[in-house]
């Protein structure tokens, strides 16, 4: 029979007037993943956190493993059984992972520390839960997928019930990630919980057992095994889904190629992006994009082979000033590094303005008609004095206004739908495709595809540096994932 | 203020306020005179450290209980709570304690008169109809029939029958699954005399090495709980929607709990309007199992949620989950009674 680990029962949590939780319902059974996908992120920290530890909360109880943990009548702040894998390291980076395991753990008092002994043990733990990690590493040295596995360890040898896992697609590599799959579904079957954590519902549909919508505070729905498909979740998306018209790629001539391109990581990655075309690389390794970036950007130069924008070679010279050739990249986290958080939304919008028209100071006039149309877009927003007090939609989007200003020919963007809640992935999508209508051609390089292909005409998949296979659009559905 | 300091409360607010004032003024005193006049200092900081203390305790001990116990009552006055009012970790004192039990016993009595209200409902009927008179009357029809060779009016009159039977006829509290479940079926079935292929029911459990189907068909719950639901979802949910309309009961076991959820692919409700009925799912609102008895629409459901949480306690109940256009989930929540 199903065990209840977790069950919350109407829970609200009201802070500043503002209602982070509004009467929330949500449970869990020992030994299951349940997955969990923000359509809109307010609130979902807040989720998190009280699920970890019993803070005061405005009204419902939480029960944790058969106990009344934490009531809107008494909340005592202690911590509860769970541990949260995350991007950020629970792990102390300087010590080994023994260390990390026992010494850095509640309760250990012991002075005298023999290594040999704690090794064993840790050895050992590790072989009878198939973690497969060099424990005689130190953390600093672990690869992401290790560091992952340790911080599992970890959270078994503390006794944790519940583990919470917090967006792994970003931050392992689809080898990586479906290993880490692999390991959590071991877990689940000794009787362990997850809670996994994703943007990409197509994600947590392969690996969940069950999967919440979470959506403004609230769970707005609890998918079956069963009821896991596009077609059923469809129903609650179509309302953030901005629907736009596709682009006509031009197959005719090529922007941007790579003719067996070598340097550290790619080992001869060959393809040609065409004007108005969304072409996807996945990155197989969680690898490519740090050389492609540096190959773009001036920083690196290819061993073999060669890139032509536009039918010219792309060289070094070129690439030091990538912008006026054409080229725009938005790395990862975007918003912390292509805005000004002090400044005024129409200074970031108009940043690269002054390239594109050849003036230090942009006319009265064209700074005037552009507030206008994109006042008539963005709204109230762009009268923002300082883009820091804007939501995170609004400064992503800001982003990319701010390129579809510019225009380039090719825009690369690194893990665009990383960050942020279903609503902000889908304003994302739609930007991509206004960006693509102008005519500009659109590299995506990604470890996570689920959402790009949306957009995407052609979908390359990199492992090992080289091409390993490549998918037209209607030949997607034939994608293993 | 003349208004609010007629509360024992607020005036012990008021006295330990001014007592706590008064012991840090002498506080002060003390040590101005310890510096001005050389005083022992450290009498005077074990006294202003015994002082802190004390305030520490104070707050530790008495007004995070006070405030646990006012919340309480907060919630009670607007209707989230009940049993915690009956159960509260620091009463107020001895006499208000008893006095809270002593309600409680009154509105125990009060409670079974609600929860009865819904079955006197059914035995007025019952007087007001002679259900012999009527059971007669639908053998009658159905005999007619079946001489007529009209197969699907027999067919359908034993259903209403069997319908009614079980409506009227046994008033007790507690059913088995099984007989919810049965009447749920004979519900589709004369439904669909009048829907055909456009409704559809399916009934799946969730069960394992431990329970079986059968197990799971024993365990009780309200008579009448499942019917008004599936009710209001085919009415709110498919009968208005365009195509044919899925009607999936999923009965789930964990070890506390018996979970139905009813899932209808109907029309949904506006999140408006289903924040507003799980607002009113949570409260216990006793005043409206007999106000709003006579209404339609969703009523039922209120009453269903009365009577889950009157009989056994407010962490049961039911809760919606719907979206426009998508359907609706119904997910009722039961102990596990056996017996």
């Amino acid at each position: 029979m199903k065990r209840e680990l977790l069950r919350m029962d109407h829970v609200s949590l009201i802070q500043n007037g503002e209602a982070l939780l509004d009467n929330l319902n949500f449970q869990m059974f020992a030994g299951e993943i349940m997955g969990l996908v923000a359509g809109r992120n307010r609130g979902y920290n807040q989720l998190i956190q009280l699920v970890c530890q019993n803070l005061p909360i405005s009204f419902g109880t939480v029960w944790y493993d058969g106990q009344t943990v934490n009531s809107y009548s008494h909340s005592d702040g202690t911590s509860n059984r769970v541990y949260v894998i995350e991007p950020m390291s629970h792990l102390v980076e300087g010590l080994s992972v023994v260390d990390n395991l026992f010494v850095l753990r509640k309760g250990f008092k012991k002075y005298f520390i023999n290594e040999r002994i704690l090794r064993e043990q840790a050895e050992n733990f590790f072989k009878e839960n198939g973690l497969r990690v060099n424990i005689r590493k130190r953390v600093s040295a672990l690869t992401p997928l290790e560091r992952c596995l340790t911080e599992l360890g970890k959270a078994l040898l503390m006794g944790c019930r519940l583990v919470i896992v917090d967006n792994p697609g970003n931050f392992l590599s689809q080898f990586e990630l479906a290993q880490f799959q692999d390991m959590l579904r071991h877990v689940r079957n000794s009787g362990v919980s997850i809670l996994y954590i994703g943007n990409h519902h197509q994600e947590l549909f392969r690996i969940a057992d069950r999967t919440s919508l979470f959506f403004d505070g609230r769970i707005i729905k609890v998918f079956e095994r069963d009821e896991m498909t596009d077609e059923r979740i469809s129903p609650y998306i179509t309302d953030w889904y901005i629907p736009g018209t596709q682009a006509n790629p031009d197959q005719e001539d090529g922007v941007l190629h790579f003719h067996s391109v070598h340097t550290e990581n790619l080992h001869g990655l060959r393809f040609v992006l065409h004007r108005a075309e969304c072409l996807t690389i996945l990155d197989m390794d969680n690898r490519i994009a740090g050389d492609v970036l540096s190959l773009l950007t001036g920083t690196q130069e290819c061993r073999q082979g060669r890139i032509t924008l536009e039918h010219e070679p792309y060289t070094l010279k070129r690439a030091a000033d990538y912008l006026n050739a054409g080229i725009a990249i938005i790395p990862k986290d975007c918003t912390q590094s292509l805005l000004f958080q002090e400044r005024s939304y129409m200074e970031n919008l108009t940043f690269l303005l002054d390239r594109k028209l050849h003036q230090s100071i942009i006319p009265g006039k064209i700074y005037r008609s552009i507030k206008n149309e994109y006042g008539s877009l963005i709204g109230n927003f762009i009268e923002e004095t300082m883009v820091a007090n804007l939501p995170l939609a609004e400064q992503i989007a800001l982003v990319y206004y701010r390129i579809q200003l510019f225009h380039p020919r090719v825009l690369v963007c690194i893990q665009p739908l990383a960050k942020g809640d279903m609503d902000v992935r889908l304003r994302i999508l739609a930007l991509l495709r206004e960006i693509l209508k102008t005519g500009t051609a659109v590299l995506i390089i990604t470890a996570n595809v689920s959402d790009t292909l949306m957009i995407s005409d052609r979908l390359l998949v990199v492992e090992n540096g080289v091409c390993a296979a490549s998918y037209e659009k209607s030949e997607f559905n034939q994608v293993d994932w | 203020m003349t208004e609010k300091l007629k509360y024992l409360s607020c005036r012990l607010i008021l006295c330990a306020g001014a007592g706590i004032l008064l012991l840090f003024s002498a506080l002060m005193l003390l040590w101005i005179l310890c510096l001005r006049y050389g005083l022992g200092i450290f009498a005077v900081l074990f006294l202003t450290l015994a002082a802190v203390g004390y305030c520490c305790f104070v707050f530790r001990w008495l007004l995070i209980p006070y405030r646990e116990t006012k919340k309480i009552y907060e919630q009670f006055v607007m209707g989230y709570v009940l049993k915690d009012l009956f159960h509260l970790r620091h009463p107020l004192t001895p006499e208000s304690d008893r006095a809270v039990l002593l309600l409680n016993e009154m509105i125990d009595k009060n409670h079974l008169i609600n929860v009865s209200k819904k079955q006197a409902e059914y035995l007025a009927l019952q007087n007001q109809i002679n259900p012999h008179f009527l059971y007669n009357t639908l053998e009658g029809i159905r005999s007619e029939a079946l001489l007529a060779g009209l197969d699907s009016i027999a067919e359908m009159t034993e259903a209403l029958a069997t319908f009614f039977r079980y409506t009227i006829s046994q008033v007790e509290n507690l059913v088995t699954l099984e007989d919810e479940l049965a009447n749920i079926e004979n519900y589709y079935y004369i439904q669909q005399f009048r829907f055909g292929d456009k409704l559809a029911l399916h009934i799946e459990y969730e069960h394992d090495d431990e329970l079986d189907e059968l197990e799971i068909l024993q365990f009780r719950l309200p008579k009448l709980t499942l019917q008004p639901i599936v009710e209001n979802s085919i009415y709110h949910g498919i009968e208005r929607k365009i195509g044919k309309g899925n009607l999936v009961i999923r009965i789930c076991v964990s070890d506390e709990r018996l979970r139905i959820r009813i899932s209808d692919d109907g029309m949904g409700m506006t999140e408006e309007k289903l924040k507003l009925l799980n607002e009113k799912l949570r409260r216990l609102a006793l005043d409206e199992v007999q106000e709003e008895s006579g209404k339609k629409g969703g009523i039922a459901l209120v009453n269903v949620n009365n009577r889950i949480k009157l009989l056994f306690g407010e962490e049961y109940g039911i809760i919606f989950y719907s979206r426009e256009g998508a359907g609706t989930d119904v997910l009722i929540s039961l102990p596990l009674v056996r017996e």
